[in-house]
């Protein structure tokens, strides 16, 4: 937490002024593939812990969590991206982002903080109707490694969490 | 200022006084010039037997010298030397008046008015004179075009104090007249003008408590400071906001008390009613601001008569005009208080006397109208009018009572939240460490943590009850509506306040206020009768409503109540088959018949008023009090009277709540809303078309809600093996069937903030004592969606995002959301909550 803090103060001192993609990414996986996420969003990251279910949500709702006295929605990033269930393990982790309020997300595991200057990003490639790639920024390279940039606000806040009780049946 | 020596000194004594004074007085001579101000007040305030009286010529330019004089004491004349010089002319005419009129001031009246008018009018010239010149000298103004003099003219009094304004040129009567401009406030100012008016909103509640104490000592200054500070204040606060009416009007009262203060002016009953008209002016015009900061978009703000009240204050405050007194209604003199309010018809009898009692047993330094007011039973202005009629003159020696002063801080709301959220937080890790085990086997460890859960206990109590206020001020507006509309109506009605110092939650107070009003005035409108009806009912022409708010079982109950018609059981349910609401030959109970009231567009008053019977209002006000929480219950009899209870929590933070267990999620369910739990017999229960389950107890039969399948948690599990817990909500009682009763808890309640705001059933989260999350129950979004879905959503959907295409059996559905629990479980090392202890 305090590497990410520190990250953070980093940042904002580096770039500034700089709107472009380039940036900290806070990189994370799901299954084998990697995901990034822009550090200026991500308040904590902390282990798996007790979710509480909340009835008539969408499916990718996981529930929600106590964060210090505060009630927080947690996504299950897997639930949300239409990949196959995965017990949580050790290495789960729960990252929580800042997207307007705050919402966390599980994911399966974080990696760490990637430099990614704007010239190594890439627009998104397009996947046909199959992937929704709206949902990412860009194509972040690191060495060999391709890193999905996510627009986290666009992933948690375009659907509503809570299924309206007309559609459900 | 009338003081028994100066009394006996005669008229030519004190002018002979003057003369000799002004002739040597300088401006820096205060005390002279105070004592001349104080012969000039004599002189004015003269009264005695033939011969020692003066004129009413000579009254008047005695009272123009002492405002005069009042000036130069003060500094706000400009040219003090000048104004000195014209007092001296003034006394010189004064003396010559009286050698004119002969040695006997007695013939004064009979003398022909010839000689000793005119050299009143030249002293009267004279004087307005030098009013005329000051302020807008000052101003340096007098260049500019007459109109924009005219706007000038405020600011100069603002700046000088000086009383009379007569800058227009239009000279002396014409002069103190007032044009009130449209109000404008920018928005930039809004936040501010919002503080100013809640704050304006209190000292006007402690003028009118001033007002009462000056009337009663009338001599005391310690009083009439009591009543010139608040004006000031709002005065100061209204001019930086650019509020010119409200300064103009308050400047202009604080004129007046102004010279009360100084002795300059008597507190006559005329000058107390002013004060209560100009309070009463304030009140408006600062509602009307309070309701164009809600909502800008209104073209204007509505204006009370403030011009008219500001050029006559200037009028009473320049001309010395005594305004004529309201004089009171028969009271004989020297009678009580109380008696005369009751001869008044201001409060019944049994009012007083429970009044005269209170002030026996615990307020012995209290007066009975003082009591009275804090009753609410009876106006300011009642018992002012009331003391007037006891024509006593106040024997006791001034009050010594010292103002406290409020020892408040104003506090921002969302900090007091804040707190309240932070201690309730502190109390849940507290009661974390004291339940370690390692606390529990060190026994000075564990005595030390005892200390501090104690401590911390406190600490909670102490944050909650920064957040209430009493909710008497919210009755007194009732009192208001009541006379209003009772008026409107042509009834008789009387309000009876009791348990206004019953502390609220202040978010709660806020908004009890509007259902408070719409039951209230059904009350007046729908419950009292005529007073030819009452009459022809055997009933007191006069309606009474009650109006009581108390403590009940950790609820605050607000109950009003009337001795009118009551509820017809008979006409609401027809009335209500009529509307479709009820099917004809449905049995209701006396509780769901009255319950019709509060449905949408229900009302039984056969014709429209204008102030109620449209229907609009009830279900509103069954909604408002439902988002606080409470809810609201009907008794009534036929012919003798309705009670409306309203039962709201404590505070909005805090539920009292029972813990239930379904599956592995615990949830909440507001016990005020409990009515018993059991376990239930398989006899008593009844399947209804396979499609719902009622069960039967002693007779009543209450449909079961299964919160486990309806939530998707569980399978429908037996209630015979499982507890139902029997719950209230507006459409009667129901059963939600879960597996295990926790037990009872007071919760913090949190939101789930707006991404969750669609659920039904569910109306917040808390954070219980393990730091995990339960849900809160609302039954009637529960209800709503047990009936709109007596087949599970979550199932179907949980099944839709693991990606097994189509949607299998139930049972499968099931154990994929059981198996993907049991992982989670697994690895947070936590066993499922079936055995969590629930901490005490």
């Amino acid at each position: 937490m305090e590497a990410v803090a520190e990250a953070t103060d980093m940042h904002t001192e580096e770039t500034g002024a700089d709107d472009s993609l380039g940036s900290k990414y806070l990189t994370f996986t799901l299954g084998d593939e990697t995901y990034g996420v822009d550090i200026l969003k991500v308040r904590e990251i902390i282990g798996i812990m007790d979710i509480t279910q909340v009835p008539q949500t969408s499916g990718f709702v996981e529930g929600v969590i106590n964060l210090r006295g505060k009630v927080i929605p947690v996504v299950d990033l897997r639930a949300k991206f239409r990949l196959e269930h995965k017990a949580h393990d050790q290495q789960t982790c729960i990252i929580v982002v800042d997207v307007g309020e705050l919402m966390a997300i599980i994911v399966d595991r974080v990696q760490q903080v990637d430099d990614i200057p704007s010239e190594n990003i890439e627009p998104a490639p397009s996947l046909g109707s199959a992937a929704d790639t709206g949902l990412i920024l860009g194509m972040g390279k690191v060495g060999d490694d391709v890193k999905m940039l996510l627009d986290i606000d666009r992933v948690l806040t375009t659907e509503e969490l809570v299924e309206t009780l007309g559609t459900a049946s | 200022m009338s003081d028994k020596q100066t009394t006996s000194c005669k008229t030519a004594d004190l002018i002979s006084k003057l003369e000799e004074a002004v002739g040597s007085v300088d401006k820096d001579h205060l005390s002279v010039l105070a004592k001349m101000h104080g012969w000039c007040e004599a002189l004015v305030g003269l009264t005695g037997p033939d011969g020692e009286q003066p004129s009413a010529e000579q009254c008047e330019r005695a009272r123009s010298t002492g405002s005069l004089l009042e000036s130069v004491i003060l500094g706000e004349a400009e040219n003090p030397e000048e104004v000195i010089a014209s007092i001296a002319k003034t006394i010189a005419s004064l003396a010559g008046g009286d050698a004119g009129g002969g040695n006997a001031v007695a013939v004064d009246d009979e003398a022909p008015a010839g000689a000793s008018s005119k050299s009143c009018s030249q002293v009267e010239a004279d004087l307005a004179n030098i009013f005329e010149e000051e302020p807008v000298a000052q101003e340096d103004s007098t260049s500019l075009p007459p109109e924009v003099t005219g706007q000038t003219e405020d600011v100069a009094q603002g700046d000088t104090g000086i009383a009379p304004e007569t800058s227009r040129p239009s000279a002396t009567a014409a002069g103190h007249s007032y044009e009130s401009e449209p109000l404008k406030i920018d928005a930039s100012e809004i936040e501010f003008v919002q503080a100013f008016t809640e704050e304006a909103d209190e000292h006007l509640e402690s003028i009118e408590a001033a007002v009462l104490g000056v009337e009663q000592a009338p001599e005391d200054t310690e009083k009439i400071n009591d009543l010139f500070r608040p004006f000031h204040t709002i005065k100061g606060m209204a001019g930086f906001l650019n509020l010119r009416d409200i300064g103009s009007l308050t400047h202009e009262v604080e004129t007046l008390i102004d010279q009360a203060r100084k002795g300059d002016r008597k507190v006559t009953p005329g000058l107390i009613d002013l004060i209560f008209e100009v309070v009463d002016i304030l009140k408006t015009q600062i509602g009307a601001i309070t309701a164009y900061t809600q909502d800008p978009t209104g073209d204007e703000i509505p204006q009370p008569p403030i011009s008219k009240m500001v050029t006559k204050l200037r009028e009473v405050v320049a001309g010395g005009d005594e305004p004529q007194g309201v004089n009171p209604p028969a009271g004989g003199s020297g009678a009580k208080v109380g008696e005369n309010l009751v001869e008044q018809r201001s409060v019944p009898k049994e009012v007083v006397d429970f009044a005269l009692e209170r002030q026996e047993n615990d307020k012995p330094d209290k007066k009975t109208g003082e009591i009275l007011v804090d009753m609410k039973a009876a106006t300011p202005k009642q018992v002012s009018q009331a003391i007037r009629a006891q024509k006593e003159p106040s024997k006791e020696p001034p009050a010594s009572s010292k103002s406290a002063g409020d020892q408040s801080v104003r506090i921002d709301t969302a900090k007091l939240d804040a707190l309240v959220d932070m201690v309730g937080e502190l109390v849940i890790a507290q009661t974390q460490v004291g339940a370690d085990s390692s606390v529990l086997s060190e026994e000075k460890l564990n005595k030390n943590v005892n200390q501090v859960t104690k401590i911390v206990r406190d600490v909670q109590e102490v944050a909650m009850a920064m957040r209430m206020i009493p909710i008497g001020a919210t009755f007194q507006k009732m009192a208001r509506l009541v006379r209003d509309v009772s008026r409107k109506a042509g009834k008789k009605v009387d309000l009876v306040i009791s348990g206004e110092e019953t502390e609220l939650d202040k978010n709660v107070i806020q908004q009890i206020g509007d259902p408070l009003v719409h039951m209230v005035r059904n009350a007046v409108d729908h419950g009292v009768e005529s007073p030819e009806e009452r009459a022809a009912a055997g009933k007191p022409e006069g309606g009474t409503v009650h109006l009581s708010a108390f403590h009940h079982g950790g609820n605050i109950v607000i109950e009003i109540r009337d001795d009118g018609k009551g509820l017809d059981r008979d006409k609401l349910i027809a009335k209500g088959i009529e509307r479709g609401i009820v099917k004809p030959g449905e049995e209701l109970t006396d509780e769901q018949a009255y319950g019709l009231v509060f449905a949408a567009g229900f009302s039984t008053a056969t014709k429209v008023t204008a102030i109620s019977g449209r229907g609009v209002g009830m279900d509103v006000v069954k909604r408002n009090i439902e988002q606080l929480r409470g809810r609201v219950d009907i008794t009534s009899e036929l012919g003798k009277g309705s009670v409306f209870s309203i039962r709201l929590p404590l505070t909005l933070a805090i539920i009292d709540g029972m813990i239930v267990r379904v599956g592995k999620e615990r949830f909440i369910i507001q016990t005020v809303t409990l009515e018993q739990s059991l376990r239930p017999q398989p006899e008593q229960i009844t399947t209804v078309q396979h499609r719902g389950e009622v069960l039967n107890v002693r007779g009543r039969l209450i449909p079961l809600i299964q919160l486990g399948s309806l939530f998707g948690l569980t399978d429908r599990v037996d209630p015979c093996e499982a507890m139902v817990v029997i719950a209230q909500y507006e459409g009667g009682p129901v059963g939600l069937v879960v597996e295990e009763l926790l037990g009872q808890q007071q919760v913090v309640i949190k939101s789930l903030g707006k991404r969750f705001e669609k659920l039904r059933g569910i109306s917040g989260a808390a954070i219980l004592g393990d730091g995990k999350i339960g849900l809160i129950i609302e039954l009637s979004g529960l209800v709503g969606a047990h009936h709109n879905h007596p087949t599970e959503i979550i199932r179907q959907k949980k099944n839709m995002d693991l990606g097994d295409g189509d949607s299998g059996t139930s049972d499968t559905r099931d154990e994929t959301v059981a198996g993907k629990t049991a992982d989670r479980n697994g690895v947070a090392g936590n066993d499922p909550a079936v055995e969590e202890p629930l901490l005490a």
